[in-house]
């Protein structure tokens, strides 16, 4: 077991990364689906997640372990996003790029639209900047101040994707 | 006259929801709501989405998912082989193993599906073994220029260079794996080749995706990216740099070996043998 001293001086103790991996994991793969939208990427994110939790164990401070853990998810995510962008490789997509049919009634999209694979779909096509910003504050649960902190961007710049994305989403929701 | 709110007043209204206004801020929403359908519209789709998203179930990983990721995070990096060898020695030792490589795969055709992880550690490592010697290293000739490639015996082999200005600079053998590392000026690449046909269902963690119209496997690590793809009776595994250019490249382009007769196999084998140690 690690520890760690708080500012106050007082022990506290610090879990190891398995523990963190094992109590967490199922958490840590929520904010990878999330963001990824499959789970062939879901998972490469989470092995990742976990070897940057290994490493950075030492540096975290008790407080928030979810907001700890996913600012790492959310890092290791639009790091991967950026390597893909250097690199134009043809992926071969795994799953649909749309769960909505062309010839569906309007009516039918409507009330389908609540579906929690739909909100994904539309969450997976909206831009990662935005997506990020709305995984943070809806699916974690995280404060404008904290997702900002994750982001590396102002609070106001937070304020405007989440509302922005959100308005996509409602669009594409119907 | 009233005047129109300012656009942005629309960006206000998710942060009006999630109570990350200042009182100030809080009170024009309140104002505008109170005066404007557009944007008690806005609020009531946004809080809608809102509503939805918030309602996510959260997401079960695969069965075993998690314990396969602990134990392979878990598992110690396997020891990168350094050898700091000159191109004459390699060629020696890769013409010492030409007879038993030779023998051995002959009549081998099984199911290959390199670990991709491991490899990507493995050159990880080496690579750090390198360091500061990949601008000497790069800028140099092969010691044996003459030679088109390195013998190692049927199915592998050992060109001499690759595209992207890479010269081979090691052989590493490891049973039926053979590790060639290339260097240029500034990067590393190895190329890992076993005898057999991919077993692509087996790759751990690979995607995937295509390579200058071919299929291949890709696993992406922080410090490398692994191709794995199948050419003739090799599987090859590229594995270089993270940004994947260098890596793309290689697998794109690689050289067809050649593919002599048995005969001709085991008399280069015993040339190169005699070659190496000054006796041809």
């Amino acid at each position: 077991m690690t520890s760690d001293s708080p500012p106050d001086g007082g022990a506290v103790e610090v879990p190891t990364w398995e523990e963190v991996a094992r109590s967490h994991g199922r958490f840590i793969y929520t904010v990878a689906y999330r963001l990824t939208g499959n789970h062939d990427e879901a998972q490469d994110l989470v092995q990742e997640v976990l070897l940057r939790v290994r490493r950075g164990l030492a540096s975290y401070r008790p407080g928030s372990m979810e907001a700890w853990l996913s600012r790492i998810t959310t890092n290791a995510f639009l790091d991967e996003v950026r390597r893909k962008k250097r690199r134009p490789l043809e992926v071969v997509p795994d799953l649909p790029e749309r769960v909505t049919g062309v010839d569906q009634e309007p009516l039918d999209v409507l009330d389908t639209s609540r579906l929690p694979e739909h909100i994904q779909e539309a969450l997976k096509s909206l831009p990662i900047e935005f997506r990020s910003a709305v995984v943070l504050c809806d699916v974690v649960g995280l404060n404008y101040q904290e997702i900002a902190e994750s982001l590396d961007v102002p609070v106001g710049t937070v304020r405007s994707r989440i509302h922005r994305g959100r308005a996509q989403l409602r669009a594409m929701l119907g | 006259m009233t005047a129109l709110p300012p656009p942005d007043s629309f960006e206000l209204l998710s942060a009006y929801l999630d109570g990350e206004l200042t009182e100030a801020e809080r009170a024009q929403v309140d104002d505008l709501l109170a005066k404007s359908p557009a944007h008690r519209e806005e609020l009531a789709r946004v809080d809608q989405v809102r509503t939805w998203v918030r309602a996510l179930p959260p997401v079960e990983p695969p069965d075993g998912f998690l314990d396969r990721a602990i134990a392979a995070v878990a598992q110690p990096p396997a020891p990168a082989k350094k050898h700091k060898w000159g191109m004459l020695n390699l060629v020696a030792t890769a013409a010492v193993w030409v007879l038993v490589l030779g023998f051995v795969n002959m009549s081998r055709s099984h199911d290959v599906s390199p670990d991709a992880a491991t490899l990507a550690q493995t050159h990880t490592e080496a690579s750090a073994g390198f360091g500061g010697l990949l601008g000497s290293l790069g800028n140099g000739q092969p010691e044996q220029q003459a030679a088109p490639q390195v013998d190692l015996g049927q199915p592998y082999w050992a060109p001499l260079s690759l595209p992207g200005e890479l010269t081979l600079r090691q052989v590493q053998i490891n049973d039926d794996l053979v590790g060639l590392v290339y260097c240029n000026d500034s990067d590393l690449v190895t190329l890992y080749e076993e005898p057999g046909k991919l077993d692509a269902s087996a790759l751990s963690g690979a995607r995937q995706v295509t390579v200058d119209g071919n299929e291949a496997w890709m696993l992406e690590t922080e410090n490398a990216l692994v191709l794995i793809v199948q050419r003739d009776d090799l599987v090859y595994a590229v594995v270089g740099p993270p940004d994947g250019q260098l890596v793309q490249t290689v697998a794109a382009k690689l050289p067809s070996p050649p593919s002599p007769s048995l005969t001709d196999r085991l008399g280069d084998a015993g040339r190169g043998l005699l070659d190496s140690f000054g006796l041809g």
